[in-house]
């Protein structure tokens, strides 16, 4: 069994970074560029178990992304992966629904972790 | 009371219970309050005092029997009471005791350390302990992103061609018209094991580099923004950029870290320059300004924080939420 995740960051060395660490495991790995690019793409795909995204990016960033899953209603679990530490920002993600707030550099199999507890393969 | 109070000095009010007490320090918003503690539930009466409207910074000076227990005035002083006064008393005394705010708050000032920043003063980052810092700051992070070391010295490397590959992320202090820079500059050397390690390919494209080096510079500015932040300081990161090493020929905070495994160098070079903010019509919002100030509805309820950046989206939600009658102050985009 697999279950597929989104992973959007404006840098590819962070989505190869992510992707190789989820791919292990057995993850199906959707890339996506920016938040712009994410709606367009979870607008066709029905199967996403976990989003992992970044905060600062180009056209629509993590919060502004939430701020649309969430009007949305979306449901699938969303997990930030930034620099960002600022608790202000922690807070707006959380009372927008992310479930996890992981600061880079990352471990990764701290996200591999993570994303077993919101997106068990095999669920 | 009243009477040992000089009326040219004081404006004083007397009161005759507990809710006329409350009234009129809902009025009034006094500096001081002298009451009177009754036999019994003196602590209750302190606790509604100081919880009432206006009297979060009240000065409570409670006047006691000759004789209290130890434990009510401990109880008084727990509830709120910064001072008491037992019965009978003289006018001076009266007098001296209201005095005491204005003593102790001429001694709070006198033995007050400096604090780590004057904020009526322009902000000075060269006295942040993490921009002091930097070089150390940035090689713990990069190290825990490579998973290897960085030895660190001050400095600009002794070999840099200045054709160098060069990466910069943009932090803004807004409010106080500062933009830092902080850059990455890597070597041939660095380049390689850049591929070798964090690609996993020696032959990985130099957009792939570019990449990979502007993360980098991402995860810098995030290691500073993180310290900046445990000083009191909020930067708002901007986008990294690819950038030119050719453009440091001047003296600029500088450090050298030189791989341990290997032979490459990356250096670390954080600038700060004064960059004053505009005033446009919210018609004229972009991605990359930052707001100087919080944009709030009429009835003020905040909806979007001073230090923001703005990308596309909010730029124009805000444009459109605002109007172009909207003038408001932001820091352009780096």
């Amino acid at each position: 069994m697999t279950a597929r995740v989104m992973v959007i960051d404006d840098s590819m060395l962070v989505r190869r970074q992510v992707s190789a660490a989820l791919k292990t495991p057995g993850y199906l790995v959707t890339e996506a560029i920016d938040g712009v690019d994410a709606l367009e793409k979870l607008a066709g795909l029905t199967d996403m178990k976990l989003i992992v995204c970044d905060v600062n990016m180009p056209r629509m960033n993590g919060i502004e992304l939430l701020e649309r899953l969430s009007a949305q209603g979306s449901v699938v679990p969303v997990v930030m992966l930034t620099t960002e530490g600022q608790p202000e920002l922690i807070q707006r993600a959380r009372s927008l629904g992310a479930k996890g707030w992981i600061v880079k550099p990352f471990k990764p199999e701290f996200l591999v972790a993570t994303a077993a507890k919101l997106a068990p393969l095999g669920s | 009371m009243v009477r040992a109070l000089p009326q040219d000095t004081y404006r004083v009010e007397a009161v005759a219970d507990e809710t006329a007490a409350l009234a009129a320090i809902a009025r009034e918003a006094p500096q001081v309050v002298v009451f009177s503690v009754p036999p019994k539930g003196g602590q209750d009466l302190t606790r509604r005092l100081r919880g009432g409207a206006n009297a979060a910074e009240a000065y409570l000076l409670a006047v006691v029997e000759a004789t209290p227990a130890n434990k009510e005035l401990s109880n008084l002083i727990t509830a709120g009471v910064h001072d008491f006064m037992r019965r009978p008393f003289a006018d001076v005394e009266l007098l001296e005791r209201v005095k005491a705010p204005e003593r102790l708050l001429r001694w709070s000032r006198s033995v007050s350390k400096p604090c780590a920043f004057d904020f009526s003063a322009a902000l000075d980052v060269g006295s942040l302990r993490s921009w002091r810092n930097l070089g150390s700051l940035v090689a713990e992070d990069l190290g825990e992103m490579a998973g290897q070391a960085f030895a660190v010295t001050p400095g600009w490397p002794t070999h840099h061609p200045a054709d160098a590959l060069c990466a910069s992320i943009p932090m803004s202090l807004a409010g106080d018209q500062l933009e830092l820079r902080l850059s990455l500059v890597a070597d041939a050397g660095a380049l390689a094991w850049l591929r070798a390690t964090l690609l996993g390919d020696p032959a990985a494209s130099d957009d792939a580099a570019r990449d990979a080096l502007r993360e980098l510079a991402n995860t810098a500015g995030g290691a500073l923004k993180r310290a900046a932040l445990a000083e009191g300081i909020t930067l708002t990161t901007g986008i990294p950029r690819d950038d030119t090493a050719s453009r440091f020929p001047g003296k600029h905070l500088c450090w050298s870290l030189k791989l341990e495994a290997g032979a490459g160098c990356l250096a670390v070079v954080g600038e700060i320059r004064n960059r004053s903010n505009e005033r446009i019509s919210a018609a004229q919002l972009a991605e990359g300004m930052i707001l100087a100030h919080d944009i709030r509805s009429e009835g003020g309820v905040l909806i979007v924080p001073a230090g923001s950046r703005l990308t596309a989206t909010s730029a124009n939600r805000l444009a459109a939420m605002l109007g172009p009658r909207y003038f408001l102050e932001v820091a352009p985009a780096a």
